[in-house]
């Protein structure tokens, strides 16, 4: 333990670590402060970046964007009742009444401290799970990694509830894309239709770049959100309330329990964590009618767990090499395109990697607090940023970080498709992660099967024969049943 | 995205547009591919000597897999999407606005081998903001400042190399400024 500390401590020596950490934490702080951008848009438009960069900066600099936007979505959930991002709406319920009741600064340090607490619960649990879950994992096949793959896609359709069936379709378009182009076991020609730009397939950066960034530059280009004013009456007294959260620590804990179990858990994520520990937070309190009024223990359970699960996300992806949702997905090229590869022999060959990569992590937690310490009162006015103005930059990131990629025409043209795609499935309220994961997970999936199956000259008993496997195929089997009879349930009715 | 809502609303309401047709479109275009799996999915050179002959290493299997879940669950996504209608004059308005950007946007991109790269940003950054509905100054300030926070981004702070443009044969700029312009 010690050991990896001081190697931890050695690889923060470097300073383009610190430059990484700090300057994705502040971006991070500021694209989950305006509403309706959020963090997956400046992951997406920094990944063509990153991999040009140390692994273990690059990954900072994604992490710092990823862990800090949930911190910074508090703030405007908090002063103007909007959420900065997605997973900050709970907050709402208890930060804006706290803060229209005159206590802004209270609901803020709770916000900050529960984030905190939970972010730095869950390094500790990547620290001590991750390597225990690797070397287990070295004892799985080919045939038992698939099916954990499956089991991931398997888990993210699922988690869509209320849209299984259209998460499904759109992980089978995932899957398809990512069957397109030359494919490099034996050197067939997919869906290229005879052109030599399609033999390289789509690539990841202007899928996602698409997806994400170009579909909302064109949401905000044609928002008629009102702009409301933050509450300014926000000073520096934010410490003095810092240490409120440790008077509810049954709230506290199991809310960071529970952010952390659905982070490690494919596809569930941050939304589904705080909606549990909201709901347990308010079965378990003595003053329940409080809750939505500006009850300290709603904005406690809501920003624990969704700060959470980022830190426990990647504890699939580093032991197991798969990951459970798009954000670590997009991580995953990072670590393919330097030649890092995640699982089981990731502890061993790059251990100062991974020790760096737990003590950013945890720093991370101390240097996003400092910052929002510091800058909650200007944080809070970005709220107030006009939508369109914020379509015109990000439409112009797009095009620049869609062209530098490869210097190729084709690939802004992709990315102007899945763009356009993109937005229809916003409008639509159709899940785009499924299609991202099928993307990712398609080749790592078709890898695995191929060389089990192939190992067991064509016998398809294998997958019931090995035990993971089974218990996997099991498990996804009663998902799916689970699944479809609470969709055929819902059509019914 | 979050729209600006009373204190009762519940956040993220807005009614989704679409979703019947998008789910159509794409069982069309799954039937489609699927259709064309055997002709799209050639055995490379190396299949004739390394591959064992077996069916999961096949070529077409893994995308013809894919498209039929494809296929399945976008018929059923299909029928079980709630029935809406659907203003067409808004949509063909909203989207032939975004055919416009895109039009733009490769436009700017092919603009970059002529113009450069800061040229190729003003000249699109104008555009999208005049489509966004900005006018008079607040656009000049807009399409000006985008313009240099990209080039104090890409070319001065990452270094990012773009294609020299014909238009700096013609002009006698000083190198410097031909790496940042």
């Amino acid at each position: 333990m010690l050991e990896t500390i001081a190697l931890g401590a050695q690889q923060l020596a470097d300073p383009v670590i610190w430059i990484a950490l700090i300057s994705g934490s502040v971006l991070g702080i500021i694209l989950g402060a305006i509403p309706g951008i959020g963090p997956g848009v400046g992951i997406v438009l920094l990944l063509p970046i990153t991999y040009t960069m140390d692994p273990l900066a690059g990954i900072t600099l994604l992490m710092g964007l990823y862990a800090a936007g949930w911190y910074g979505g508090a703030v405007p959930a908090i002063t103007i009742n909007t959420p900065g991002t997605a997973v900050n709406v709970l907050t709402t319920y208890d930060g804006y009444p706290m803060a229209k009741g005159g206590e802004p600064q209270r609901a803020l340090a709770l916000a900050y401290s529960s984030s905190f607490v939970g972010g730095i619960f869950a390094v500790s649990v990547l620290a001590l799970a991750a390597w225990p879950l690797a070397a287990l994992s070295k004892y799985l096949t080919s045939v038992d990694l698939g099916m954990a793959a499956l089991l991931a896609m398997v888990l993210v359709v699922v988690a869509h509830r209320g849209s299984e069936f259209a998460s499904f379709a759109m992980l089978g378009a995932g899957l398809f894309v990512s069957t397109i182009g030359l494919e490099t076991a034996y050197g067939s020609a997919r869906f290229t239709f005879g052109t030599t730009w399609m033999m390289a397939g789509v690539p990841l950066i202007s899928m996602v770049l698409g997806l994400f960034a170009l579909s909302q530059a064109l949401t905000l280009i044609f928002s008629d959100r009102q702009i409301k004013d933050a509450n300014t009456e926000i000073d520096r007294r934010l410490l003095s309330g810092f240490m409120e959260v440790f008077r509810y620590p049954k709230t506290l804990f199991r809310s960071a329990g529970l952010g952390v179990g659905m982070g490690v858990l494919p596809g569930v994520g941050e939304f589904l964590a705080q909606f549990f520990a909201y709901t347990s937070a308010r079965a378990g309190s003595k003053t329940p009618e409080k809750f939505g009024k500006g009850a300290p223990e709603g904005i406690i359970a809501s920003e624990t767990a969704n700060n959470a699960v980022p830190p426990a996300a990647l504890v699939p992806l580093l032991s197991l090499g798969i990951p459970g949702e798009a954000f670590t997905a997009l991580m995953l090229t990072v670590f393919i395109v330097h030649g890092v590869d995640p699982g089981p022999t990731l502890f061993e060959e790059n251990r100062a990697f991974v020790a760096g990569l737990y003590m950013t992590l945890f720093i991370m937690n101390f240097v996003i607090v400092a910052l929002l310490l510091v800058g909650t009162k200007w944080i809070a006015k970005l709220a107030t940023v006009n939508d369109r103005l914020l379509g015109v930059i990000i439409m112009c990131l797009v095009m620049v970080g869609t062209f530098s990629s490869n210097y190729r025409l084709s690939d802004t043209m992709i990315a102007i498709c899945f763009g356009v795609l993109g937005f229809a499935l916003r409008r639509a309220k159709i899940p785009m992660v499924p299609m991202i994961l099928g993307l990712v997970l398609g080749p790592i999936m078709e890898r695995y099967f191929r060389q089990g199956i192939g190992a067991a000259g064509g016998d398809m008993t294998i997958f019931v024969t090995r035990p993971v496997s089974l218990v996997f195929l099991l498990v996804i089997l009663a998902l799916v049943a689970m699944s479809a009879r609470n969709a055929i349930k819902r059509v019914r009715q | 995205m979050s729209g600006d809502r009373k204190d009762d609303e519940p956040p993220f309401g807005e009614q989704p547009t679409g979703g019947r047709f998008l789910v159509g479109a794409m069982f069309v275009a799954a039937v489609v591919l699927l259709a064309m799996v055997g002709r799209q999915t050639t055995p490379g050179s190396m299949g004739q000597t390394v591959m064992s002959g077996g069916w999961w290493a096949e070529p077409a299997l893994a995308p013809t897999v894919a498209l039929i879940m494809t296929i399945i669950a976008s018929a059923i996504a299909f029928f079980v999407a709630r029935r809406e209608s659907v203003d067409v004059g808004k949509t063909v308005r909203v989207y032939g606005q975004i055919l416009l950007i895109s039009g733009c946007m490769i436009g700017a991109v092919m603009l970059m081998k002529v113009l450069g790269f800061a040229l190729s940003i003003l000249v699109f950054a104008s555009v999208v903001a005049t489509t966004a509905g900005f006018r008079g100054t607040r656009l000049v300030l807009i399409a000006l400042g985008t313009t240099v926070a990209m080039v104090l981004i890409f070319r001065i702070g990452f270094s990012i190399w773009f294609p020299r443009p014909a238009l700096f044969k013609w002009l006698d700029l000083p190198v410097s400024w031909q790496g940042i312009l």
